[in-house]
């Protein structure tokens, strides 16, 4: 799989979710050394990670003028690439396969100018007296 | 995710990182990960698969009292 390669039905779809965004929503990669690197083939060859996330977040971030997109490079291993949408929102690894859809659903979702949760969610979570750091564990199939 | 994502953006005090399992196993082990998706609270595996809104929020408020409660004496 490849950014540059996502399909043009794809993109037309992700381009129609995009129109609805009602604020501007910045994307920033972070490319690094990973604390363990491993090796995933794809179609019998090994993924770039970091060059697969870079394309396809290019890709995506051509389909919206509401989007922005920086890239910029880490010298201290950790957990890479990560992305962070709208200053907000995390994702670790490549968004490929079944998490493109995390991916422009996230986006989608901080382009919101309010909060989709339901007005009682939201004031449960307004009861909170502490900071809560949620990882969700995806895989792409 | 999206729940985990929704959350982070009504609440200042919540954050929410979604972790590619396949690219970062050390971590997906360390947490006992064997099928997706799996939600980390605080650095504690609470529960996998996916739940209604409601029982999302329930549960992260649980989490969040479990260690509030743990932390006093």
């Amino acid at each position: 799989m490849s950014g540059s390669k996502l399909g043009a039905a794809e993109q037309d779809a992700i381009r129609a979710l995009f129109e609805g965004l009602e604020k501007d929503v910045a994307l920033d990669i972070v490319l690094g050394p990973e604390t363990v690197p491993v090796t995933v083939l794809a179609g019998g060859r090994e993924l770039d990670f970091a060059g697969e996330t870079q394309a396809l977040l290019e890709t995506v971030a051509a389909l919206s003028d509401r989007l922005t997109l920086t890239v910029t490079e880490s010298g201290t291993p950790g957990r890479y690439p990560t992305l962070t949408i709208g200053g907000k929102l995390r994702y670790d690894g490549l968004p490929w396969g079944h998490e493109l859809a995390t991916l422009v659903y996230g986006i989608a979702e901080a382009g919101l100018s309010k909060p989709s949760l339901s007005d009682v969610s939201v004031g449960a979570l307004a009861t909170l007296e502490r900071d809560i750091a949620i990882e969700v564990y995806v895989t792409p199939t | 995710m999206l729940l985990a994502y929704r959350c982070a953006l009504a609440s200042e005090r919540v954050s929410a990182t979604a972790v590619e399992a396949t690219e970062f196993p050390v971590d997906a082990n360390r947490h006992g990960v064997v099928a997706v998706p799996t939600i980390v609270v605080d650095g504690e595996s609470r529960w996998a698969g996916s739940v209604p809104e409601s029982v999302f929020v329930e549960r992260v408020l649980q989490a969040a009292a479990e260690r509030r409660t743990r932390r006093t004496p």
